[in-house]
């Protein structure tokens, strides 16, 4: 099956519905840049509560409330503007000490990208019977991979794999810290302390 | 919890219970595109086969990921750099996305001109990028003529046939208009326009008398700024490595060495060799004295020089100071060179004596009126009477590239053309093209200068309006002399754009960035050896391309359809039929030459290089012994046929920095020199862990970096008259430019030397303002950018004096390679 997966409900197991739904937003933070629709979700009073609600879920409910702000802090086109061009200074840039690049093997030691994490990720994902879609080219080390992947084995129900996966996070707080110390009050650095309070609940679980 | 166990968030608040349902898409949740459904197949560990400057060798691939580059195991010297080059591959500064300079995209071409390299930059789709590329292209052709689009694109880029970056840039361009193109490069500026003077053909691109016959004949091998066991670690082609069984050959036969060199190199250290370091850019002074003491003593050959060469009678008023009260006695050189006059006539003496080679490096001409050294070396060659027979007279392609390794019965492969119509066999960078051509290293001069008049070569340039700069396979912010000013002239452009795989400076200060593949990412078929020949080897593809890569041949193949001219440039061929097209017109050729190719998929599933053989003859090759058994028959390229010690044609061109015979000229600055204000010469040597620029962003820097700054070499004489310690990180200035480099007290460079490798990527502390610190080490901020001479208009790569000082104050971050620490 080539299509890319939709989000389908989580299995009736032993996994938090929330959880999984978090683990994707996430992702989806840091998999692109915003678009006007993206932002144009989080504007809405549906999108505005669904925020606060992860803001509660992880107990970050400033960083919630940061995000809030932040996404109606102008016109709809100037936030889309304003957060395309963090994002790339971020996370596709590289001049520098600006940028930081979203893939594990950067921040685990290997020294170059493409490390043996990416080979991990490919392992669980046969272990989850996905593989990228074709469209994707990014590594499986990319955290926006790492998330969607987790977010899937909850919903799959395969809790025998989430340890793994936690463990294939274990570099996402260093990134978050960076992350948090690179943005300041922005966006992202707010994205950042969500990250890091989902990697510690989920690790303490 | 354990740790092979998950349990859910079942917290008091939480439950299972969803909070969260239903609002997916409120958070912009309409399906992450990122997992199909079927997990991918798993392949085992596999050798890939491919070749690269450094070499043949297996990528070892495992799922999918390269994991190691090893070695062909016939490769008799792999390169130690062969770690890196995996490394570029997945180097943390590799170009991931189509990028755009943001000031350039929304203000519009020449906004913000000071602004490139200071990496604002907005990712775009490869849909977007084509586009603009392909207006961009249109605008300026239409605003400011053909002229106004430079593609003299040059630099290092990938081995190969079909990747040939730069051949399908101007292929592209050529199809769809025209374009200012660049001739000449920037190894050997001067050596290659004069040379055809003296002895009739290029010579720093051919084939030299063997290792072999060295080790047999040679009774004295002179290596003068010639440095093989370093320089041979690469090839333009996929490099043999031969430099390394023949030298080893010749210190078997005992054969003594001597270097001359203001560095004690690897290939002196090898051999043993005696170390004699003169003044650098002294070379014609050093090499005129020992001249004089030949004639002086009677020791040169009269014979020979009547029989085959031209004009030593008007050389020689010159050489004995008739022409101009000078005599260039050894005692009147060591005034120059600063080595004892003894030493000069000594040489002379060992030189006539034994059966001598001199081979002469590239570095010696890369220097203010470089052309002279070449021509100087030959007359003093010919004064010694030996070119042409085993073991002696010169050589001037032992540099690099395993020249004197032999070269072995092979067809040739063709290489997908420019579309000129032009042929170019051999050095196809050498050719013209375009609606203009500018001698290469005159870019910055031609941008500084539109409408100007230059002199090149015997005829004239009107140095042409640029507005737009296309770069391929180069590294125009690593190579170009005086970056100061190169940064002055970059302001004239409207628009540049490069293609590369890592983001080098160029790269940075580029408005249109395209991410290409590495020769890794894709299929290729290249030649083992660019003397030698070897072998084929197939260049096969080791993994998919990574983020958004894309060949060159792809990329351009969008921008012709885009122009209207698609099919033209592909021919409708993919990329494995261009392989194969080319092997199977090398299997035709070499029918002819008595051989039978196996068919191409055996070839390509062999996995192997393709040999081919070398006869006993090719082994024992003597350069010129052919002209000199018979001079008419055998005549040189030369107006007389012979070799010329005074040019006429040279003469008619009445340049007043480039005389009709081999002279000694003050360059700009020198050691000792009569102007010259600093008191270090600054020796950007090749490096030995990297080509040029290229690997400086991988692994490898961390196998000579000193304080994460490029090395200076000083002698400890120097550095204790400065009170500078072994490691210190020092400021490097002068008129031109500043940089910082970590130091290294050694005493295998001379006083007054300082050495600093060529190609360390340039860090300005802050890119906005030109003469900004580099943090790094990019020694081509303080090179000068001056022409050798209106002869050849090359490069001075190796001409800069400088001072050096311990750098007080914060010390500024290196941050060109990498992101941020973890």
């Amino acid at each position: 099956m080539n299509a890319a997966l939709k989000f389908a409900p989580v299995a009736d197991r032993d996994t938090d519905p929330d959880l999984a739904l978090v683990a994707d937003w996430l992702a989806l933070q840091f998999l692109t840049a915003p678009d006007a629709a993206r932002i144009g979700a989080g504007r809405s009073t549906e999108g505005q509560a669904a925020l606060r609600q992860i803001g509660v879920l992880l107990d970050r409910r400033d960083a919630a409330e940061a995000l809030c702000h932040k996404l109606a802090d102008g016109s709809a086109p100037e936030v889309t503007v304003a957060l395309q061009r963090r994002y790339t200074a971020l996370f596709e840039g590289i001049f520098r000490q600006r940028g930081l690049p979203p893939y594990a093997s950067v921040w685990d030691g290997t020294g170059r990208l493409y490390g043996p994490a990416v080979g991990r990720m490919q392992a669980l994902l046969r272990e989850l019977d996905l593989h990228l879609d074709q469209t994707c080219c990014e590594p499986p080390d990319h955290i926006a991979i790492q998330l969607a992947a987790l977010a899937e084995a909850l919903r799959q129900g395969r809790t025998e794999l989430v340890p793994a996966l936690l463990g294939e996070l274990r570099w996402a707080v260093r990134f978050a810290a960076s992350l948090t110390a690179a943005d300041g009050n922005g966006y992202y650095a707010a994205v950042a302390q969500l990250l890091n309070a989902f990697v510690e609940k989920a690790e303490q679980n | 919890m354990t740790n092979n166990s998950y349990k859910t968030l079942d917290g008091p608040m939480l439950s299972k219970r969803s909070f969260l349902k239903g609002s997916a898409a409120a958070l912009g949740l309409a399906g992450l595109p990122l997992f199909a459904r079927g997990a991918a197949a798993q392949s085992g560990t596999q050798g890939v086969l491919s070749g690269c400057h450094w070499g043949v060798f297996y990528g070892m691939v495992e799922d999918g990921r390269a994991v190691e580059f090893k070695p062909w195991e016939e490769d008799p010297h792999p390169s130690p750099q062969l770690p890196g080059v995996m490394d570029s591959l997945y180097s943390e500064s590799r170009i991931r996305y189509p990028m755009v300079r943001r000031a350039w995209l929304e203000q519009g071409p020449g906004a913000d001109p000071d602004g490139r390299g200071s990496g604002d930059f907005v990712r775009v789709s490869w849909e977007k990028a084509i586009e603009l590329v392909a207006n961009e292209i249109v605008r300026v052709r239409e605003t400011y003529g053909q002229q106004a689009l430079y593609a003299g694109s040059y630099g290092w880029k990938s081995p190969g046939k079909i990747h040939n970056c730069q051949t399908l840039l101007r292929r592209m361009l050529n199809l769809t208009g025209s374009y200012t193109n660049s001739s000449g490069d920037y190894s050997t500026g001067a050596a290659q326009v004069i040379l055809p003077y003296v002895s009739g053909s290029l010579e720093v691109y051919e084939q030299c008398t063997t290792w072999n016959n060295l080790a047999e004949n040679c009774e004295l091998m002179v290596f003068w700024g010639c440095n093989p066991l370093n320089n041979s670690q690469i090839s333009w082609q996929v490099a043999d490595h031969g430099a390394w069984p023949g030298i080893a050959r010749m210190k078997e036969a005992g054969t003594p060495v001597l270097c001359i060199d203001p560095v004690r190199t690897e290939t002196c250290e090898a051999l043993n060799g005696e170390w004699i370091a003169p003044r650098p850019q002294t070379d014609v002074a050093m090499m005129l004295g020992i001249a004089h003491t030949l004639y002086e003593e009677g020791l040169h050959d009269q014979a020979f020089l009547d029989r085959y060469t031209a004009g030593f009678d008007k050389f020689l008023p010159y050489l004995l100071g008739q022409s101009d009260g000078t005599p260039k006695t050894a005692d009147w050189a060591a005034e120059i060179c600063g080595l004892p006059a003894d030493t000069l006539r000594d040489l002379a003496r060992r030189f006539a004596s034994k059966r001598t080679m001199l081979a002469l490096g590239y570095s010696t001409q890369r220097q203010h009126h470089g052309e002279q050294v070449h021509w100087m070396l030959i007359t003093l060659a010919a004064m010694l009477g030996q070119i042409g027979l085993p073991g002696g007279g010169y050589g001037l392609s032992y540099h690099y590239s395993s020249g004197g390794s032999p070269t072995h019965t092979t067809p040739i492969l063709k290489a997908v053309d420019d579309a000129s119509g032009q042929t170019t066999e051999g050095a196809a960078w050498l050719a013209g093209g375009g609606a203009v051509s500018i001698p290469v290293s005159r870019f910055v001069e031609t941008l500084l200068n539109p409408g100007k008049t230059m002199q090149f070569n015997g005829h004239e340039i009107e140095l042409p309006l640029i507005k737009m700069a296309y770069w391929v396979g180069g590294n125009p912010f690593s190579h170009q002399q005086d970056r100061n000013e190169m940064l002055r002239a970059w302001r004239e452009l409207d628009t540049f754009i490069v293609h590369d795989v890592q983001w080098t400076a160029s790269a940075r200060h580029a408005d249109i960035v395209l991410p290409a593949t590495t020769s890794y990412e894709r299929n290729d078929i290249e030649q083992v050896g660019d003397y030698a020949l070897s072998h084929i080897v197939p260049m096969k593809k080791i993994v998919e391309p990574v983020f958004e890569a894309r060949s060159d041949f792809d990329i351009f193949a969008d921008i012709a359809e885009k122009l209207g001219q698609g099919y033209a440039y592909t021919q409708g061929l993919t990329e494995m039929d261009w392989v194969r097209k080319i092997y199977e017109a090398a299997k035709i050729e070499s029918r002819a030459k008595g051989m039978e190719m196996p068919v191409f998929d055996v070839f390509w599933d062999s996995n192997k290089p393709l040999a081919f053989p070398v006869t006993e003859a090719q082994e024992d090759f003597v350069r010129h012994a052919d002209f000199r058994e018979d001079p008419l028959l055998n005549a040189l390229g030369t107006a007389s046929g012979k070799f010329e010690l005074y040019s006429v044609a040279i003469e008619r061109y009445g340049y007043d920095d480039c005389p009709p015979h081999a002279t000694w000229m003050e360059p700009i600055e020198r050691l000792g020199g009569p102007t010259t204000k600093y008191p270090l010469h600054l020796a950007a040597n090749h490096p030995q862990m990297r080509l040029h620029s290229q690997l400086c962003g991988t692994v490898n820097r961390e196998t000579y970096q000193i304080a994460e700054r490029e090395p200076c070499w000083m002698n400890p004489a120097d550095a204790e008259q400065r009170g500078l310690s072994d490691g210190d990180v020092v400021r490097v200035f002068n008129d031109r430019g500043q940089m910082l480099a970590g130091l290294k007290i050694t005493d295998e460079i001379m006083p007054g030397v300082v050495r600093i490798n060529e190609g360390g990527w340039f860090d300005p502390e802050n890119p906005r303002e030109i003469g900004s610190l580099c943090v790094y080490g990019d020694v081509n901020i303080l090179t000068t950018g001056v022409a050798t001479s209106k002869l050849a208009q090359g490069n001075c790569g190796h001409t800069g004096v400088a001072e050096v000082e311990l750098f007080e104050g914060p010390l500024p971050e290196v941050t060109v390679f990498s992101q941020p620490s973890a």
